[in-house]
C-alpha cells in the first residue's frame, strides 16, 4: 500500500513539474508576443502617420489597402482614421465582423499628444486588443487621427516546439530517474558487501540475497528498510566481536598471570639466568643474578652483557657461542664474577633460543653456582695428595731398608737388626693406617654399623686402662683414675667406643714426655655420661686445636711430628662419639698438658626380663 | 781425597737413617736436618756437597728451601736432590727447571741415590 501511495506521489511530482514547466514556457512566449505586438503596432502606426490626412479620402486608396492586406496576417483587427470633425475616413475591421471599436476605446485626442504614438488595451470577449494612435497631419497641422488595434494570436500549447520540449525534458527526468538509481547503488555497494559478508556465516543469507532486488524492485522504502536490517545485523555483529574482544581480555588476564608466575619462578630460583636478545643486550635477569652481582634491575636490562658483567672469560665465551639454531645443546665455561668474591666459581651454561620460525631469537645463559663442588673437588685433591704421601713414607722406608739388607750393604748385625725392626715397625704403620682410612670411609659412607647395647661403664673403663697401662708403665707415665661410686649403665657399641677412647689415651701417652702423669676419670652428669683425659704432655697451640679433627692433619710442634701417626685417630674417635649423639671437648696449653672431655648422652634402656 | 759431605733433610727419621747408613758406607760425610730450616743453618754453616730433601715438612718445606737456596748457589753450587711423594706435574716442572736439582719419587731405592750423587759429583771434579 505504501509503495502504491508513493508512486502515485511520485507521478503526481512528475507532472506539476511538467505543468509548471509548460506553463513557464508559455508565459515567456506570450511576453514575447506582446512585445511583437508593441513593436508592430508601433510601427504600423508611424507608417501610416507619415502619409498625410488627404491621401486617405476616397475609396480606392491603394497603399492602405495593402497596409491592411499585409498586417491582417500579423493580427490586425481594425483600423480607424478619422479627421477632427469625427468624419471617418477609413473604418474597418477585419477579424471581428459586426463588432466596433470605435467607442471602446479612448479615441486619440489631438492637441493632447505630441507626435509620439498611443497606445491602450481593450479587453475583448475571446482576448485582449491593442490599440495604438497617433495624430495625422495635413499641411504641418494636425488634422486628425489613426487608430488600429492589434491582437496577438492564442499561444498553441501543442506546438512542435512545445511537444520536443516535453519529450526532452521526459528524457532527462528519465535519465536522472536511472542515473540516481544507479547512484544509489553505488552508494550502497560497501554496505551491502558488509552485509553479505556478515551474514556469510549466518542463517539471514537469502534474505540477504534480496537485498539488490529489493532495492531495484520497491525502491527506496525497500532500500531503508534493508538499510534497517542490515544495521540490525551490524548491530549483532558489533556484539558478537564485543564478546570476543572479552574472551581475548580473559585470555590476555591468564596470559598475563602465567607471564607473571614465571616471573616470579625465575627470580625465585636458586640460580641465575639472563637472556640474552640477538645483539648480546641483557633482556631478562633474575633477582639471584642482581643479587650477586650487586647491581639494580635498571642497571642491567638492555645493557650490553660486557657491561653488567665484566669478566672477559664469561664475555669470549658467550661471544663464541653462535647464532644458529642449530646449536641447541648448551656449552659450559666455569669463571668467577670479579664483581664478586673471586673464590665464587660459577658454572655458565648457554643455549641459544629460537621462535617458531626457527630463527635466532637470543640466548639463555644459566649461572650455577658450584663454589663448595669446586672446594669438595680441591679437597678430594689434597686429601689424595695426603694420603699417597702417608702411604708412600712408610712403603719408602720399607723398601729401601730391604734394599740394603738385601745387597748386602750392611755387615753390622746390629743395623742388621735395627733395619728388620723398622721395615717390621713400618710395616705395622701401614696396616694401621690402611685400617684407620677403612674406618673413616665406612663412617663417612654411613655403611659403618653400630651395635648399640647396653654398656656397663666400669667395664669399659677397665678395658681402657688395660690397653695403654703397658706404654704408659714404659714411660714412667703415672695414671690417676677418677671413678665414681656407681659405674652408670649406657647405650652404645662398646667396641666403637673402646677404640675412640684408647685412641685419645694413646695420644695422652705418646705425646707426654716420660715421668708425666695422665688423668683417666668417668663421671655422671644429668643425662649424660663423661670421660675425661687430661695429661701433662706437650700440648698445642691454638693454631692446632681448630684442626685436630681434621684429617690428616699433624701439629707442626716437632715434639709431636716426631712421633708416628696417621692423622686419622683424633677425626675417627670424634667420628664415633658424633654418631652416639655426643661430642668431644678439648682444652689445651702449649708445654703444659692436654684436656679432652668426651661426653655421651645416656639413653633410655629397658632390661628384657 | 777429601770426602765429600751429604746433607739430608726429611722429618722421617727412617729415611734419613737408610741414607746415612748408604752413604756413610760410600764414605760420604753426613749431616742430618728434619726440617728446612735446620738444613738451610747446616747449609751455610757446613758448605755440603749434596742436599737431599723431602718436602713435606714440619716449619720449612723442601720448595722454600730451594728457593732460599737460589743465592748460594749463585755463590758456590752444589747438587739439590728432592725427594718426594708428590705427583702434582706443575710442581715437578718447577723443581726440573732449577740449576742442579734432581727430583726423585717416593719409593727410591738407596742406590740409585748414590749413583746419582756420584755421577753429580765426578762430572764436576
Amino acid at each position: 500500500m505504501k509503495t502504491k501511495a508513493i508512486n502515485v506521489f511520485l507521478v503526481l511530482v512528475f507532472l506539476t513539474g511538467l505543468f509548471v514547466v509548460l506553463n513557464y514556457q508559455i508565459s515567456i512566449e506570450k511576453k514575447k508576443l506582446t512585445k511583437d505586438i508593441y513593436t508592430k503596432g508601433k510601427h504600423l502606426v508611424s507608417l501610416i502617420a507619415l502619409r498625410p490626412i488627404s491621401s486617405f479620402e476616397g475609396d480606392q486608396n491603394y497603399f492602405l489597402r495593402t497596409l491592411v492586406e499585409y498586417s491582417s496576417k500579423e493580427g490586425l483587427v481594425y483600423c480607424y482614421i478619422t479627421r477632427e470633425n469625427g468624419k471617418k475616413l477609413v473604418s474597418f475591421v477585419l477579424t471581428h465582423p459586426g463588432q466596433d471599436f470605435s467607442d471602446c476605446s479612448e479615441i486619440y485626442k489631438i492637441g493632447t499628444t505630441s507626435l509620439a504614438y498611443h497606445s491602450s488595451e481593450i479587453e475583448c470577449s475571446d482576448g485582449r486588443i491593442y490599440e495604438f494612435s497617433k495624430p495625422l497631419f495635413e499641411n504641418g497641422e494636425p488634422s486628425g487621427a489613426v487608430r488600429i488595434g492589434l491582437m496577438i494570436e492564442p499561444v498553441s500549447i501543442l506546438t512542435k516546439e512545445r511537444i520536443s520540449l516535453v519529450g526532452m525534458l521526459s528524457f532527462f527526468i528519465i535519465a536522472s530517474i536511472i542515473l540516481v538509481y544507479f547512484g544509489i547503488l553505488q552508494a550502497i555497494k560497501p554496505i551491502n558487501s558488509l552485509f553479505s559478508k556478515s551474514t556469510s556465516s549466518s542463517p539471514n543469507a537469502a534474505a540477504n540475497a534480496d537485498l539488490v532486488g529489493l532495492i531495484s524492485g520497491e525502491g527506496i522504502h525497500g532500500m531503508v528498510s534493508e538499510i534497517q536490517s542490515t544495521m540490525g545485523l551490524l548491530k549483532k555483529q558489533l556484539n558478537n566481536i564485543e564478546s570476543r574482544n572479552k574472551n581475548l581480555s580473559f585470555q590476555i588476564g591468564v596470559v598475563k598471570f602465567q607471564k607473571n608466575q614465571i616471573q616470579n619462578i625465575i627470580n625465585k630460583i636458586n640460580y641465575g639466568i639472563i637472556i640474552l636478545d640477538v645483539q648480546d643486550n641483557v633482556i631478562q635477569i633474575n633477582d639471584y643474578m642482581l643479587n650477586n652481582i650487586g647491581k639494580v634491575r635498571e642497571d642491567a636490562i638492555d645493557h650490553p652483557l660486557e657491561e653488567v658483567i665484566t669478566d672477559p672469560t664469561l664475555n669470549h665465551f658467550i661471544s663464541q657461542q653462535e647464532n644458529i639454531v642449530e646449536h641447541l645443546t648448551s656449552h659450559q665455561v666455569e669463571f668467577s664474577i670479579a664483581e664478586l668474591k673471586e673464590t665464587y666459581v660459577f658454572s655458565v651454561t648457554c643455549a641459544v633460543l629460537s621462535g617458531e620460525d626457527r630463527q635466532v631469537a637470543g640466548k639463555l645463559l644459566t649461572f650455577n653456582d658450584i663454589t663448595s663442588q669446586k672446594e669438595a673437588e680441591k679437597n678430594t685433591i689434597a686429601f689424595v695428595a695426603h694420603l699417597s704421601h702417608e702411604l708412600m713414607t712408610p712403603l719408602t722406608t720399607i723398601q729401601s731398608y730391604s734394599e740394603m739388607l738385601m745387597d748386602g750393604e750392611i755387615e753390622d748385625t746390629e743395623t742388621q737388626k735395627e733395619f728388620y725392626n723398622t721395615i717390621n715397625k713400618e710395616t705395622e704403620r701401614l696396616t694401621r693406617l690402611i685400617k684407620d682410612l677403612l674406618s673413616l670411609s665406612r663412617i663417612e659412607m654411613g655403611s659403618l654399623t653400630i651395635n648399640k647395647d647396653i654398656v656397663m661403664s666400669e667395664m669399659l673403663f677397665n678395658d681402657c686402662i688395660v690397653a695403654i697401662e703397658g706404654s704408659a708403665k714404659k714411660k714412667g707415665i703415672t695414671i690417676e683414675k677418677h671413678v665414681p661410686d656407681n659405674f652408670p649403665s649406657f647405650m652404645g657399641d662398646k667396641e666403637l667406643l673402646k677404640g675412640a677412647i684408647i685412641n685419645l689415651l694413646g695420644n695422652a701417652v705418646k705425646y707426654t714426655p716420660e715421668k708425666g702423669e695422665l688423668v683417666f676419670g668417668l663421671r655422671k652428669e644429668e643425662d649424660v655420661i663423661i670421660f675425661d683425659i687430661s695429661d701433662t704432655g706437650y700440648g698445642m697451640s691454638q693454631d692446632d686445636l681448630g684442626h685436630i679433627f681434621e684429617k690428616f692433619y699433624r701439629s707442626s710442634n716437632p715434639e709431636v711430628a716426631d712421633k708416628q701417626g696417621t692423622g686419622l685417630g683424633l677425626s675417627i674417635a670424634s667420628e664415633i662419639i658424633a654418631l652416639h649423639g655426643g661430642q668431644i671437648d678439648v682444652q689445651s696449653e702449649l708445654g703444659r698438658g692436654t684436656y679432652f672431655i668426651i661426653s655421651i648422652p645416656l639413653e633410655e634402656y629397658y632390661i628384657d626380663q | 781425597m777429601t770426602s765429600k759431605s751429604v746433607l739430608i733433610v726429611d722429618d722421617d727419621v727412617h729415611i734419613r737413617r737408610v741414607l746415612e747408613v748408604k752413604l756413610k758406607k760410600y764414605g760420604f760425610q753426613i749431616l742430618m736436618a728434619a726440617n728446612g730450616q735446620a738444613a738451610l743453618d747446616l747449609i751455610i754453616e757446613k758448605k755440603p756437597d749434596v742436599v737431599i730433601s723431602d718436602i713435606n715438612m714440619p716449619i720449612m718445606d723442601g720448595k722454600t728451601l730451594c728457593k732460599k737456596c737460589d743465592p748460594l748457589k749463585k755463590e758456590r753450587t752444589f747438587l739439590t736432590i728432592i725427594i718426594t711423594a708428590r705427583i702434582d706435574p706443575h710442581e715437578k716442572n718447577w723443581i726440573e727447571k732449577r740449576q742442579d736439582t734432581v727430583l726423585m719419587e717416593k719409593p727410591f731405592s738407596p742406590m740409585e741415590v748414590l749413583n746419582v750423587i756420584q755421577s753429580y759429583l765426578g762430572d764436576s771434579a
